[in-house]
């Protein structure tokens, strides 16, 4: 089982898009898959019709309730989820009664071993406990990152975190989200983002409104815009990350 | 703990009214939802003795956009991997590096992948869904129509629609409520959810149906001529069975399969003596006995391009390298010498054995017991003292063996076994399934020693004459020569290392509650009786 989080210290990155959309083309391949909303705005529990749900966050986290009960199969198949629940905005308190709370979420994970090939966290923005927990559960760390001077710039900062902070294994794997090939400032980073301490990915998922779209159709891309430029960018996104 | 799978369950439904019908009460009950059917031609693959299916697996090949698609149906889960090209894989090691040739691999092991049938499936998805339009229940209307792969210009033969229903995770109500309304309020009764065996089944093919069969179910009291008919009827079929295969060359399996029954009809003929008449069993020694010695070669050359991904591992990485001229004359020698072993399947001499035997077997009259002293008296008298007498042959022959004892009396000792292991094996059925278990189980440690301490002995020899061969050919380049030296004194050293575990493994076997339980289960019977 590989784990890969969708993670930026900043929010309304493309961080849940791109957990959704790589992950139904992961199921769609083959790959039995899990999306983890870690987030308590649920927003991917949001685009797979799911309702998320205010309690229960305390029990998984606790382990009072067997992980698989948290899990709904959404309409596609092999593609499972892990719904939300409002209470994940409390997560951090709940893993601190823990004596080693940033291994906490590994833990909870690794019944799922042999039920998925391949588990998606989708994270809530923000560095805590939570995001410590993500890095040490996380085989791979993919960073949506908007090409703009003070995002590159957070990039860096997470960078130094990670390395100063023992999560030398966990590969971080940035890509652009969200570019507008109208603004030079974009195409400007794009090319040359600045930083020496991580290599971007080729694939950049573009600004465009059919990506927004998903909030209205609750589907993945592929299912509704299958040949559309930010369609076909995640399918790029995604050979480039199975090639590792 | 986790949960159940969620595993499909399938409606057969009689005609295309009835499904029309159901199709419409089920719209008219919940919310649905069709998607535009597609039609897919599928090939399903298996092995002879249908290995992936005993596996709980499921393999089809399918094309789409030009491209073909092997997809691989497992554990409730389903993998799918492009072909490069329009061929098909014939065995593990043609399949694409990946999961699914991991998953597949260790089932079919050597055998290879044979067309069961060619399918034509409509499949039509349709959706139940909830007030948020969210997925809760997936069926699947499924109508499946199927071929022979050797008949595909026949017209195709209609399965019965099928209804595929599908949980989905976390939806146990809605599945729940589905199902009830299916069941009770349509009266529609649940299938096997496998459309492959469905098809097939349609084609009169079903699952394990080409598989050896030494296993025989016979009756302690009955007479010895027809237990040993049993016995030799169903070898003979097994013959039958993979006659095909081997003059075909599909895998190495037939061949290995089709002389396992000649060996084992040669042991009956041989160990259970005073049975049938001893001309039928003179001349049928010696028929089978050629049929042994003909397919001997093809067997062999199998096993040795078998071995060569050992051979290699077992000399340094530069030195293994050399052995390709050894593989390339070992293939060109297994085509010659097929060809001689299909044109003996083919000779007047095979024809006339199968089918004299087969008259023999089926010969209704009961053997005289003037010439065949042992044909009327009850299987189990005949066979524990039987098993018994070799027994003791074996646990004196091995007693007899010190360090110093030349090779020849091991490999005695190594047929001595192998009797005593066939006929346990023949007459398994009318003994505790448990008791002759164990016994076997015992048994089968002391013959892979000896089998080992023998094999390593017609390595090396089969080497030197390889050697010899190539240079006659002139194929033999010096450091392949040399590669081969070396393995030959690795496969001494191994040889030796044998003969030094042999008096271990005989302790072992011939302890004195071994020799008690099979008193016990032997010689207490015989004597009895």
């Amino acid at each position: 089982m590989k784990i890969l989080a969708t993670y930026n210290i900043k929010g309304g990155v493309g961080k849940t898009a791109a957990a959704v959309n790589l992950a139904y083309l992961a199921a769609r391949e083959g790959a039995r898959t899990l999306v983890v909303d870690l987030d308590p705005q649920g927003a991917s529990t949001f685009y797979f019709r799911i309702k998320a749900k205010r309690k229960g966050g305390k029990q998984l986290i606790q382990g009072k309730r067997n992980i698989h009960a948290f899990i709904r199969g959404t309409d596609y198949e092999g593609l499972d989820l892990l719904r939300a629940r409002f209470s994940f905005r409390n997560m951090d308190l709940q893993l601190s009664d823990f004596s080693k709370p940033a291994r906490r979420l590994a833990r909870i994970i690794k019944p799922l071993a042999k039920d998925y090939d391949l588990i998606f966290l989708d994270c809530p923005p923000s560095i805590s406990l939570v995001s410590e927990s993500v890095f040490v559960a996380a085989d791979t760390l993919l960073v949506p990152t908007i090409p703009t001077t003070l995002s590159v710039r957070t990039l860096q900062q997470l960078g130094k975190h990670l390395h100063g902070g023992g999560h030398k294994k966990l590969q971080v794997r940035p890509f652009f989200s969200m570019v507008d090939r109208r603004k030079s400032l974009h195409r400007q980073i794009c090319e040359q983002p600045g930083t020496k301490s991580h290599t971007f990915m080729e694939a950049h998922i573009p600004y465009a409104s059919v990506v927004e779209q998903m909030g209205i159709r609750r589907a993945p891309l592929a299912t509704y815009a299958r040949s559309t430029p930010a369609a076909r960018a995640f399918e790029a996104l995604w050979d480039e990350i199975k090639e590792g | 703990m986790a949960p159940k799978p969620n595993l499909p369950v399938a409606y057969e439904i009689k005609s295309e009214t009835d499904l029309q019908r159901v199709l419409k009460r089920l719209a008219e009950c919940f919310p649905l939802e069709r998607s535009p059917a597609s039609v897919q031609k599928r090939v399903c693959l298996d092995t002879f003795d249908w290995r992936l299916h005993e596996g709980g697996a499921r393999l089809t090949a399918s094309t789409r956009e030009q491209e073909t698609f092997l997809r691989l149906e497992v554990n409730g889960g389903r993998i799918e991997c492009p072909l490069h090209g329009p061929a098909l894989p014939a065995f593990a090691w043609d399949l694409p590096a990946g999961r699914l040739h991991d998953l597949i691999t260790p089932l079919i092991d050597v055998r290879c992948l044979l067309q069961l049938a060619h399918l034509e499936v409509r499949e039509q998805a349709l959706r139940i869904l909830n007030s948020d339009q969210k997925t809760v229940v997936r069926l699947t209307v499924e109508r499946t129509s199927v071929t022979m792969p050797e008949e595909e210009d026949r017209p195709l033969k209609s399965v019965h629609p099928m209804l595929r229903l599908s949980p989905v995770t976390g939806y146990k109500r809605a599945t729940r409520a589905v199902m009830d309304f299916l069941e009770s309020e349509l009266k529609l009764v649940r299938t096997r959810p496998d459309p492959m065996v469905r098809a097939l089944a349609a084609i009169g093919r079903s699952p394990g149906d080409r598989r050896a069969r030494f296993t025989f179910e016979l009756d302690p009291a009955m007479r010895c001529d027809a237990a040993l008919r049993t016995i030799h009827r169903t070898l003979l079929d097994t013959m039958r069975l993979n006659e095909d295969g081997v003059r075909q060359n599909l895998d190495s399996e037939f061949l290995h399969e089709f002389r396992v029954a000649v060996r084992r009809t040669r042991a009956a003929l041989a160990q259970v003596r005073g049975v049938y008449p001893r001309d039928v069993v003179a001349h049928f020694k010696v028929e089978f006995k050629w049929l042994g010695s003909v397919t001997g070669p093809v067997r062999d050359l199998d096993v040795y391009l078998f071995m060569m991904d050992d051979y290699r591992a077992e000399l340094p990485e530069a030195l293994g390298n050399e052995l390709t001229p050894l593989h390339k004359h070992l293939r060109r020698h297994h085509r010659s010498e097929h060809l001689q072993l299909a044109r003996a399947l083919e000779s007047e001499r095979y024809q006339a054995l199968l089918r004299d035997w087969q008259q023999f077997l089926d010969k209704a009259d009961e053997c005289d017991p003037e010439c065949c002293p042992n044909a009327a008296r009850p299987l189990a008298e005949v066979a524990s003292k039987r098993i018994w007498r070799t027994f003791r042959g074996v646990i004196n022959q091995g007693r007899a063996i010190t360090a110093e004892t030349p090779a020849e009396a091991l490999h005695r000792l190594r047929i001595e076994c192998k009797k005593l292991r066939y006929l346990m094996e023949f007459f398994r059925s009318i003994h505790d399934p448990k008791q002759i278990g164990r016994l076997i189980r015992v048994l089968k440690g002391l013959q892979v020693n000896l089998g080992d301490f023998n094999d390593l002995e017609v390595q090396q020899g089969s080497l030197e004459r390889f050697a010899i061969e190539m240079s006659e050919e002139g194929e033999a380049p010096v450091r392949c020569l040399m590669a081969m030296g070396r393995l030959v004194d690795h496969l001494y050293e191994r040889q030796k290392t044998e003969r030094t575990r042999f008096s271990r493994c005989f302790t072992r076997f011939s302890t004195s509650a071994n020799e008690k339980r099979f008193r016990r289960l032997f010689k207490r019977r015989s004597s009895r009786l």
